[in-house]
């Protein structure tokens, strides 16, 4: 009797371990902040969670299974392009891969450590700065799909919330502020 | 007391506690599909203030009410998108309480929260204040009515 007790404590406890291993805690956050006296602020906060699960649920054109079809100009550069590349970036080095210094746009694109990171500064009339730092087994994970021309982005937001928290995305522009990052908290601090 | 006696006592008794019982469940569903409100305030003197406030158990049984043509279409319409919105209540019934959309602007604001079972609706702009709250069971309940819809075979349940 004393065995049975035990194996259905066992096996509660591991249900609630699983459980709680399977749930992230971790918030996906947006901030925009419109300049000017017109200015909006939006703020949007969403469960990592919500966005894992529902995500294979959306069937909408090319976004089905939580995976979304490429359509590059197949001409020129095709989805297994892209995914060569990343494959050729990912197994080199640390390293600039592109640099663009035109008199107005500058791009920069580099692997440092475990982040790719794109850097892109417009100047001129407008001015605008992007900032994007994604971990490179985010990028491994949105290549994952076994489609060719896919991008697995329930596997990508997976990969993000395991990498924790952080900035992946902010934009300065003369317009607004952008900012997109995941941490633990559900609302803004 | 006589045998007939008896056994109308019996039957009066059952049926007091069937009563009872009812009462107590339909009490328990009311309660655990909470309120569906809707109130509209306006800044206008002579505007009209608006307060609808609907059991949330009725709610499900208002599709069967819903006229064949407008089920037809709000299915054919919702289909892709009922999965989806049913994997949104479940996760948002898990979710703490929260406010998920927050918009500032000169002409007004809009919030989307989480409170309680709730999902909050509030907008306020210069002519009125907008509050819509909705039972997530509730909400939940109808689009398994809708999906219900969805997966009878063509025709049935929509005449």
């Amino acid at each position: 009797m004393k065995r049975i007790a035990m194996s259905g404590l066992l096996a509660a406890a591991l249900t609630l371990v699983s459980a709680a291993a399977a749930a992230t805690g971790q918030w996906l956050h947006v901030a925009v902040d419109e300049h000017g006296p017109d200015g909006s602020n939006v703020r949007v906060n969403v469960p990592i969670d919500l966005v894992t699960k529902v995500l294979p649920l959306i069937r909408h054109e090319d976004l089905a299974d939580g995976k979304v079809k490429l359509h590059l100009g197949q001409e020129e550069m095709s989805a297994t392009d892209l995914r060569a590349i990343w494959e050729a970036v990912r197994s080199s080095r640390d390293g600039e891969y592109v640099t663009v210094d035109g008199p107005k746009d500058k791009v920069r694109v580099a692997k440092r450590g475990e982040f790719l990171l794109v850097e892109a500064a417009e100047t001129g009339e407008k001015t605008e700065k992007v900032d994007v730092k994604i971990p490179v087994a985010v990028v491994d994970a949105l290549f994952s799909g076994t489609e060719k021309d896919e991008l697995n982005l329930t596997a990508a937001v997976e990969a993000l919330a395991r990498h924790g928290g952080g900035d992946f995305v902010t934009v300065e522009s003369d317009d607004a502020h952008i900012r997109i990052w995941i941490d633990a908290n559900e609302s803004m601090k | 007391m006589s045998i007939t006696d008896r056994i109308l006592v019996a039957i009066g008794a059952s049926a007091l506690v069937l009563l009872a019982a009812g009462v107590a469940t339909g009490a328990w569903l009311a309660h655990s599909y909470g309120t569906l409100e809707v109130t509209v305030r306006s800044h206008d003197p002579n505007g009209d203030d608006v307060s609808i406030k609907v059991p949330g158990v009725l709610a499900r049984a208002a599709i069967a009410f819903m006229p064949a043509e407008a089920r037809r279409e709000s299915m054919r319409e919702l289909h892709a998108w009922l999965p989806a919105a049913k994997g949104v209540m479940a996760e948002l019934s898990r979710c703490p309480d929260s406010s998920l959309v927050d918009v500032k602007s000169h002409d007004g604001t809009v919030r989307i929260s989480k409170r309680g079972g709730n999902l909050l609706a509030e907008v306020t702009s210069s002519t009125e204040d907008v509050r819509i709250s909705i039972p997530l069971l509730a909400a939940s309940a109808v689009l398994e009515g809708l999906g219900g819809l969805a997966d009878a075979p063509a025709g049935a349940g929509m005449e």
